[in-house]
């Protein structure tokens, strides 16, 4: 899976494309933890070029967003196409995560 | 090959204006308990016409198709009394009838919905009380919790086992049998299987003799484990089918031969050896031969044992006395009618003269292996082997050895041999004559088999479109260059075909092509004016093989021959029928390939499935044999083929991408929504990722089979693989309200698919778990780019 990345200022933008499901999620996983484990602890999530997530991709979602309120960071996600906005709605996800609707939003959520 | 009674159709037809809709009522009635769908639906269909008010007509209509698996026609006669079923109140025997038309639909069809409907109106008549409530609260349970409606499921099974364990007064053996056996199901949807073991075994004891009930309870317990039910291996320690006994041996040696097989002096130690086998195998039902001899000895001692006993003779009875029985003696003639009135059913491979013509005494060997498996099908119990036998015997048409070289199965095998047997008594035991000594007549009859076709829709085509139909039927010999045996005999008048193979296995399959051809080719495409049907119809039998003085054609002739062209005009079309001979025939020659397979250790896959359907009255006079509805193992015509799409997974989560461009390819040809596309996406993989990472236990490659496909306002999908069983259904659903810290992901893949469908639906079936997801399709529009 192609999973574009920068980095503004001590936030990290992860950006995943296509589809994040459970062929796709260990790949997704991998990076995140790596980001996580060196120390990152300010992440947005930008769904603009993804199109798909299943449960397999909210576990990796919902463990990032555990390990990081461990270590006191914070996790935004933004950009959410319509049907991920559903599904994310269907999981009672939305009052448990941190959702805006672009990354300008996404950033400044992280650094407050 | 068996005995119905009187035809109530035709008792009513010559007083049909002075009869009351009861009595129409009733005599339909009488047919469906008597297995003839096919007449009940004549006789609704012209009951309809003399009482069209009467709702109960019309059910019992579409029942019947339903019990002669015409389920399509069936769904369209259900749509058109659609209204009345949800607008007006209804009496409980029209209940009833909705109730069992709902679930054959859903067994037949697959469509969840139609469990619905029946479940809940069996609760409603669970509720209502009075006869037969608990059977109606057995029903409710059990569909309630394949539904997945737990505590409803649970709530109805504890009040059925509460009712169920009440002693009724005066209530029969059979009811009380009856009773015991719900209450077990209740205590199985329960998931109390120790309770459940010991109300069946209560029920046992009460059940007597009479091995029916046994066996209604045990196709009870068959569907509720294709429904998902756990039904504890102990069970078939309880209730259990009768035993079956197929029998084959010799017969008392003629004089003059070289070597005596077996002399009149055996026969004593052999009936000793035939009780005790008997005994040992504990056989309940026979089926075998008449003649003298060892087939005599076994009848005999099957009804001492108080047996049920079925003959089948290869030829009419005179002949059959004179060539097979009375050569040894008149006693042997003497006892051979003795048992025949004892019988239960006397069978003949024809009806004919025997003529000398061996071939019949090899094909009613067939014949009596055939019917007894068929039986073993019915009755949910594997037939055993019991056969007489002696190294030294010729392998000659008609000796044991026509049954013990193609038995499938070892272990259900048992010998007897002659030559271990000593004499007995001071008599040498001469027999009086040899059996009369006939000259085959010539042409000597062969064992064929016979496909007669009709095309519906035929007859209405003007001229102009000859050249046309016959550009189809040479797409369809085209596709008849993939058989691997070719039919020795095609003929063709107008809209009829007539076939003639050498063996029923390929007759099968060249039915199963000429109904394939005529489902899923697009007739339109080949200039004709609509889209064509085929009716079906095969029967086997011992016929006459010669050149046609007139014609110089090589022609089949004999009765059997005009009695395969009278299966076919009563069919239903789009389906394949066949007489109970082709079955038992077809039966006969899968068992040796069985053997030959089990002999190379190498795997037996069904191809095809035979469902019988009753004693069918057959046009002018033609008998009333039994029939069945052959279908192949996998039947993909449940729906049309252009709306349907099928794919196999492998077992890999990279697999994801192909269902995902599978259905993105179904959605964009048959117009459904970006939304309908996602839902059944996200469903799908959340269903087929749990099968691949938790459903198998090896490290093999397994395959998952996808159905989709459109039926009416709703988008189905079908599910199949052979992991081990598991139901997703059972899985918790999620927390939704936790917060992040307790929050945790189990459960929510499954929760998706319940929250995106409007139906899910689990079952276990022969090995497989089968899934079946549908959602009713919103208004569909125009797609939009947005």
């Amino acid at each position: 899976m192609n999973i574009g990345e920068e980095q503004r200022g001590d936030v990290i933008l992860l950006a995943p494309e296509g589809r994040l499901d459970s062929n796709t999620a260990p790949a997704f996983e991998a990076r995140l933890m790596e980001r996580i484990k060196n120390g990152g602890t300010r992440l947005v999530i930008d769904f603009s070029q993804l199109d798909y997530v299943s449960s397999a991709g909210l576990r990796v979602l919902l463990m990032a967003a555990k390990r990081l309120k461990a270590a006191k960071g914070s996790l935004a996600l933004c950009s959410m196409k319509e049907y991920i906005h559903k599904v994310f709605k269907i999981s009672g996800f939305l009052p448990i995560f941190t959702v805006v609707d672009d990354i300008d939003a996404a950033i400044a959520a992280v650094s407050s | 090959m068996t005995e119905a009674a009187e035809n109530p159709l035709l008792r009513l037809a010559g007083d049909a204006v002075s009869t009351s809709s009861q009595e129409w009522i009733a005599a339909i009635e009488e047919l469906i308990s008597r297995e003839q769908p096919f007449l009940a639906y004549d006789l609704c269909r012209r009951a309809e016409k003399r009482f069209p008010d009467q709702m109960e007509i019309r059910l019992l209509a579409i029942f019947s198709l339903l019990r002669g698996h015409s389920s399509g026609a069936a769904r369209q006669a259900l749509a058109d009394i659609s209204g009345w079923e949800s607008a007006v109140k209804h009496s409980s025997r029209e209940l009833e009838l909705l109730a069992e038309i709902h679930y054959l639909c859903w067994e037949q069809l697959g469509a969840g919905d139609d469990l619905h409907r029946s479940q809940s109106l069996h609760s409603e008549l669970f509720e209502q009380g009075g006869k037969g409530a608990c059977r109606h609260g057995s029903e409710a349970a059990i569909m309630g919790w394949c539904l997945g409606q737990r505590e409803n499921a649970a709530a109805i099974a504890r009040a059925l086992v509460e009712e169920c364990g009440r002693d009724a007064e005066g209530e029969s053996a059979e009811q009380r049998f009856q009773r015991l056996l719900y209450q077990g199901h209740g205590a199985l949807v329960l998931d109390l299987g120790d309770e459940a073991l010991a109300a069946y075994r209560q029920a046992v004891r009460e059940s007597g003799r009479d091995y029916r009930p046994v066996v209604a309870g045990l196709h009870q317990l068959r569907a509720m484990e294709r429904m998902g039910l756990t039904v504890p291996e102990q069970v078939a320690e309880i209730l259990k089918p009768p035993r079956i006994v197929i029998f084959g041996g010799p017969l008392i040696d003629p004089p003059g031969l070289d070597e005596a097989i077996f002399p009149p002096a055996k026969e004593a130690p052999l009936r000793r050896a035939i009780a005790e086998r008997l005994e040992e195998i504990d056989a309940r039902i026979g089926y075998s031969s008449a003649a003298c001899g060892s087939d005599l000895l076994f009848i005999e001692e099957m009804l001492k044992r108080d047996g049920e006993v079925h003959l089948v003779l290869p030829c009419a009875l005179p002949d059959f006395i004179e060539a097979r029985v009375s050569y040894a003696g008149e006693q042997w003639e003497a006892r051979l009618r003795a048992v025949l009135p004892r019988a239960a059913t006397v069978g003949y491979a024809t009806g004919e003269r025997y003529l000398g013509h061996n071939a019949l005494l090899r094909y009613a060997n067939h014949i009596i292996t055939g019917v007894g498996w068929l039986r073993g099908d019915l009755l949910l119990t594997r037939p055993h082997l019991l056969a007489v036998w002696d190294y030294r015997a010729v392998n000659s048409p008609g000796s044991s050895s026509d049954f013990i070289d193609h038995w499938p199965d070892i272990t259900t095998l048992h010998l007897i041999e002659l030559d271990e047997l000593a004499l007995e008594g001071d008599d040498p035991g001469q027999v009086p004559g040899p059996p009369a000594d006939q000259e085959p007549m010539q042409p000597e009859r062969t064992i064929h088999t016979m496909l007669f076709a009709d095309v519906v829709g035929y007859s209405k085509m003007g001229e102009e479109y000859l050249p046309n139909w016959f550009k189809l039927l040479d797409q369809i010999k085209t596709l008849c260059a993939d058989l691997d045996t070719q039919p020795e005999l095609v003929e063709a008048w107008g809209d009829a075909f007539y076939v003639v193979m050498p063996n029923a296995r390929a007759l099968v399959k060249y039915a199963f092509l000429l109904r394939d051809a005529f489902s899923q080719l697009d007739h339109r495409s080949f200039g004709l004016p609509q889209q064509l049907n085929v009716r079906i119809g095969l029967h086997a039998g011992p016929v006459f093989k010669d050149l046609h003085p007139l014609s110089q054609r090589v022609v089949y002739s004999g009765r059997q021959v005009n009695r395969a062209a009278r299966i076919e005009p009563i069919t239903m079309p789009g389906e394949v029928y066949a007489s109970q001979d082709l079955v038992a025939l077809l039966t006969a020659e899968e068992n040796t390939v069985k053997h030959e397979l089990q002999v190379l250790e190498a795997p037996y896959t069904p191809w095809y499935k035979a469902e019988y359907l009753g004693v069918i009255e057959l046009p002018k006079k033609h008998g009333k044999p039994p029939v069945y509805h052959i279908l192949p193992a996998v039947d993909q015509s449940r729906s049309d083929m252009a709306e349907r799409m099928q794919i196999h997974l492998k077992n890999d989560l990279s697999e994801l991408m192909r269902l995902t461009q599978a259905l993105e390819s179904f959605g964009e040809e048959n117009q459904l929504t970006e939304q309908e596309v996602l839902d059944f996406n996200l469903s799908l993989d959340e269903l087929v990722t749990n099968a691949i990472s938790y459903g198998f236990d090896d490290e093999g490659e397994h395959s998952i089979r996808l159905g989709l496909w459109l039926d009416g306002d709703w988008l189905r999908a079908e599910l199949k693989d052979d992991g081990k069983p598991f139901n997703p259904l059972e899985t918790a659903p999620p927390d939704l309200s936790a917060d992040l810290e307790e929050r945790n992901i189990g459960g929510l893949g499954v929760y998706f698919v319940r929250e995106l469908m409007d139906e899910v639906v689990y079952r276990r079936h022969q090995g497989h778990n089968v899934l079946t997801l549908a959602k009713r399709r919103s208004i569909v529009e125009p797609p939009s780019n947005n």
